[in-house]
């Protein structure tokens, strides 16, 4: 049992085929794929030297990526419908074309020169009939996929033409080759017909109407597969399908980029140290095809699916970004410029391509990047835009005062340094000074320093670590801002500056270990201080809770009153903590100590959590919006039915807190992981009377 | 056109500490700064400077230190600074200074324009520039609130707010003009801006160097004397009302009347 090759088709047809179709095709597809890479200003030989720089520094990474991404749909799988029609699709067509490949090779190599067949017997049937599946698992992705577009017209979808030509030509591929294969089991009837269960039944269907006419149904059905398919793969790179070349090689070459973590346009402190010129440094992009080509590759990889703009939660709060307009504008843009040889006169505000309101709603949150399957990095993308502007002096009044502050007074809240410890007032907190070997250095942050309301997660941190018997100290009126708003609002320069003199000042008292409950101040320490050689390691201190909890050095909270004030817990993940941070499981530790079973998750958890609004400097300054952001948050969280809210971050404390006030029936109450932990500590004794 | 801008390195008043246990307000360890009301001037020097090509020079009197403040006003956007600093510069009162800075107009001039904020954060005395001008017998025009270069002729066109009207002026040049906050919104100088500016473009003078004599500036040379510092005592009737909310409103309603506060 094998295949019937060719038969009742012209003799000339076995080397026809190689010469007057797939050489074209491939010569054509070529000829196209190198305008498409082209078109964004990059090279093959740029390319290919990404390609083998990433494998050069990071071989696992990229094949992890690779692989995981393109074979797993590791990232695709994340949005179910579209999971669905992706994989019946990609896998129907990468079958059939392998399939249709294999016989191509058995027919015309191991047949010709060795004499050589192996689609025969049982496998030559599994083949048929996996075929044949194939076949029709494909339409049913058309299916799925002009039934999501047509009928259900999700909000995020972008509108690429390209995706009609590509779901009728599928359709039709799929649907001519089943007539073709009917044709041939009607015009050369074979006894294992039956494996080709699909084209078989067709071919039943099709009999009393073809009747004496097998052989030419079979012969026109042939040559319109054959012509439409080689026309098709050649013509792929003009398609949004192009993304089946594009994407992998965008994946591989950013395969390490870290989630969260800004690109750094020069190292100043370098710099300053070597006493270099200052002069030519800038940070920031003015224009797209400013960009280096990595960037620009991978803005115009982006096939405009809209997973971004769904779990965008500035899109969502109705301000004016949609993370994929963005992409998409900024692509188009800078197709534009290659296009015309010459970059721009003007910069993207000034031509209208993005707004500064567009810029500046971003709340860094990386909701967006962790779902695209094109690793775009949009909230990157739209910080270095905010580099820019603030390059060029163009800041708005809020956001100027907020980096102002963060200069004059040490802290983005603008309140006097000199007010950095009156939250120690009366705690007897060990400064370094009193303990010069701690096991951690807590940092306090600014927000826990300041904020009337977030004062109590340190005085409660402090709480708890002298209770356990945690060696620690802290900085006390030597502790400056971690520089994380300069960093998000743009200030580069500003946030380097800090950064080093931070980082010495860690140096200076030989700090090895930092605790922080800030996941900002954790990012900026974990993410960004060490391009500018910190040597800290630094931890959480929902990481540090959950220890003591496991250890018993800490009770569990359930003390008299506590558990009933908790009461049905939930947890808001602060992207910077567990999406950036990958920290998801030690919070959760912390809300089954505090609430057992009554905890619950929030549907947007983990890595698919919500922004409270606060991230990306965005606590500190407004954009126009219809809804707060905060408010959605809060209403997500709400809606599991929970009594309290525990948040691991001083700003989602503060924006819930707010949302949780001005929404008057909600009677949530928001509460940090360590005010929860130290609520079930016993009463502190008061001191004794000497 | 040649500008001089005068910028005054102040004290951060965000900064400025008032001590409780000894009822005195602690400056001197406070960090220091441009003087904000400056920067105003400054931005209308950079945005003449951009539409007529004018030379823009930053000036400042102050200690050493102030060198940070004259290269964070060069980097909004000027062609260099002076600095005037020696060891009488803390005894200086407003005529001393006035003198200073004019020697400096004299001695790096002949200048058409002079620009400085309307008043200075730390001292508040408004006294500065019209000083300047009656010491290089100029017109002088306060609370600028609008300027008009008249595309670099020798007038200047220019309106300040005064309780409610707005006066227009014309003001034949060379002149002294002190600006409001209303005049612009200063442009925002990043770190890497200030950073940029080279220590060449800043040049540290001393009086003689600017023709004033030293001896003149000593404090029994001053023409006036700071002889103390003690907190305003404002009289406040501190009442507390107690109650139902609905009771406290109506006490208070009827208190206010009592007062004449409300009709």
């Amino acid at each position: 049992m094998s295949r019937e090759y060719m038969v009742q088709l012209p003799p000339w047809l076995h080397w026809g085929i190689y010469v007057f179709a797939l050489l074209p095709t491939v010569l054509v597809f070529g000829w196209l794929m190198t305008r498409r890479v082209q078109r964004s200003g990059t090279t093959w030989g740029e390319l290919g030297r990404g390609l083998t720089e990433a494998f050069q520094r990071n071989p696992k990474t990229v094949t992890r990526r690779v692989v995981g991404d393109v074979f797993g749909q590791v990232t695709v799988r994340r949005d179910r419908l579209g999971a669905l029609l992706h994989l019946l699709i990609f896998g129907s067509f990468g079958l059939l074309v392998v399939g249709t490949a294999l016989v191509a090779v058995e027919q015309d190599f191991t047949r010709l020169v060795f004499g050589w067949r192996f689609l025969t017997g049982g496998l030559y049937a599994v083949f048929e009939a996996v075929l044949d599946t194939a076949t029709l698992t494909l339409i049913a992705g058309v299916l799925v996929g002009m039934w999501r577009r047509y009928r259900l017209r999700p909000a995020h979808l972008g509108g690429r033409t390209s995706v009609h030509v590509v779901y009728g030509a599928l359709g039709w591929l799929a649907l001519s080759g089943l007539l073709l294969e009917a044709g041939r089991l009607l015009a050369v009837p074979v006894e294992h017909g039956g494996w080709s269960y699909a084209g078989n039944g067709l071919a039943a269907l099709l009999d009393p109407v073809v009747g004496d006419h097998a052989v030419g149904f079979y012969q026109v059905f042939w040559a319109a597969h054959a012509i439409s398919a080689f026309v098709f793969l050649a013509l792929i790179p003009l398609l949004m399908l192009d993304h089946i070349v594009v994407l992998p090689l965008t994946l591989a070459i950013q395969a390490d980029r870290e989630p969260g973590r800004l690109t750094t346009p020069f190292d100043l402190p370098a710099i300053v140290e070597a006493e270099g010129d200052l002069e030519g440094i800038s940070a920031g992009v003015a224009n797209p095809v400013d960009h280096p080509w990595q960037r620009r590759f991978m803005l115009d990889a982006c096939i405009d699916c809209g997973r971004c703009e769904a779990v965008c939660p500035a899109h969502a709060a109705g301000r004016p970004l949609s993370p994929r307009q963005v992409v998409q504008a900024l692509g188009a843009d800078l197709r534009t410029s290659i296009a015309a040889g010459a970059p721009p006169e003007a910069d993207v505000f000034a031509r209208g391509v993005v707004t500064e309101d567009i810029a500046w709603s971003c709340l860094t949150c990386g909701a967006c990047a962790r779902e695209c399957p094109a690793l775009v990095d949009q909230p990157g993308s739209l910080v270095e835009l905010r580099r820019h502007l603030v390059e060029g002096g163009q800041v708005p009044e809020r956001q100027a005062g907020v980096l102002e502050a963060v200069e004059r007074n040490q802290n983005p809240l603008g309140l006097p340094s000199y007010q950095r410890t009156d939250w120690m007032t009366g705690l007897d907190v060990p400064t370094l000074a009193e303990n010069p070997q701690p096991e951690y250095l807590y940092w306090i942050g600014c927000m826990a320093a300041y904020d009337q309301r977030a004062r109590s997660v340190a005085q409660a941190m402090v709480k708890i670590l002298k209770h356990a018997g945690v060696s620690f100290a802290v900085l006390g009126e030597e502790e400056v801002c971690c520089g994380e708003a300069q960093r998000k609002l743009g200030d580069e320069a500003g946030f380097q500056m800090r950064a080093m003199e931070n980082i010495a000042l860690f140096a200076g008292y030989e700090i090895v270990k930092v605790l922080t409950h800030c996941p900002h101040c954790l990012a900026t320490l974990t993410k960004d201080y060490p391009e500018f050689g910190a040597k800290i390691e630094v931890v959480h201190h929902s990481v540090l809770l959950a220890e003591l909890l496991a250890s018993g050095k800490v009770p569990a909270v359930g003390g008299a009153g506590s558990a009933a004030e908790v009461g049905t817990l939930t947890f808001h993940d602060p992207c910077n903590l567990g999406r950036l941070g990958g920290v998801l499981d030690p919070p959760r530790a912390v809300c089954q100590a505090a609430a057992g079973p009554r905890f619950v998750e929030i549907g947007q958890s983990k890595d698919t959590s919500f922004c409270c609004g606060a991230g990306g400097g965005n606590y500190f300054y407004k954009v126009p919006e219809e809804r707060s952001v905060s408010s959605l948050r809060l209403a997500q969280a709400s809606a599991t039915g929970a009594d309290t809210v525990a948040v691991a971050c001083p700003f989602c404390l503060g924006m819930l807190e707010d949302a949780a006030r001005s929404a008057s029936d909600s009677p949530l109450r928001i509460a940090d992981l360590a005010e929860l932990v130290a609520s079930g500590l016993p009463e502190e004794k008061p001191p004794e009377e000497e | 056109m040649r500008i001089l801008v005068c910028v005054k390195h102040v004290p951060d008043t965000t900064e400025v500490r008032f001590d409780p246990a000894t009822q005195e307000l602690r400056v001197r360890q406070a960090p220091t700064k441009i003087n904000n009301y400056d920067e105003n001037a400054m931005e209308a020097a950079v945005v003449l400077r951009q539409a007529l090509k004018a030379e823009v020079v930053v000036g400042c009197v102050g200690p050493s230190e102030a060198a940070k403040t004259v290269k964070e006003a060069v980097a909004m956007g000027a062609d260099r600074g002076v600095l005037v600093t020696g060891p009488w510069v803390g005894e200086l009162d407003a005529a001393g200074t006035a003198s200073v800075i004019a020697g400096l107009a004299r001695s790096e001039g002949p200048f058409d324009l002079v620009l400085a904020g309307d008043v200075s954060e730390d001292g508040y005395h408004s006294l500065v520039p019209g000083l300047v001008a009656t010491a290089l017998s100029v017109p002088f025009v306060r609370g600028v609130s609008a300027l008009d270069s008249d595309s670099g002729g020798d007038l200047v066109s220019v309106e300040r707010q005064v309780d409610g009207a707005v006066e227009s002026y014309s003001v034949t040049l060379p002149a002294v003009l002190s600006v409001s906050t209303a005049l612009n919104t200063p442009r925002t100088v990043t770190k890497l801006q200030v950073m940029k500016v080279p220590m060449s473009k800043v040049a540290t003078r001393s009086a003689a160097d600017v023709g004033v004599d030293e001896a003149r500036l000593t404090p029994d040379a001053a023409a006036t004397r700071l002889v103390g510092v003690r907190p305003a005592a404002t009289p406040r009737s501190n009442e507390v009302v107690t109650g139902e909310p609905d009771d406290v409103v109506a006490q208070i309603i009827a208190r206010l009347e009592q007062a004449g506060v409300l009709a």
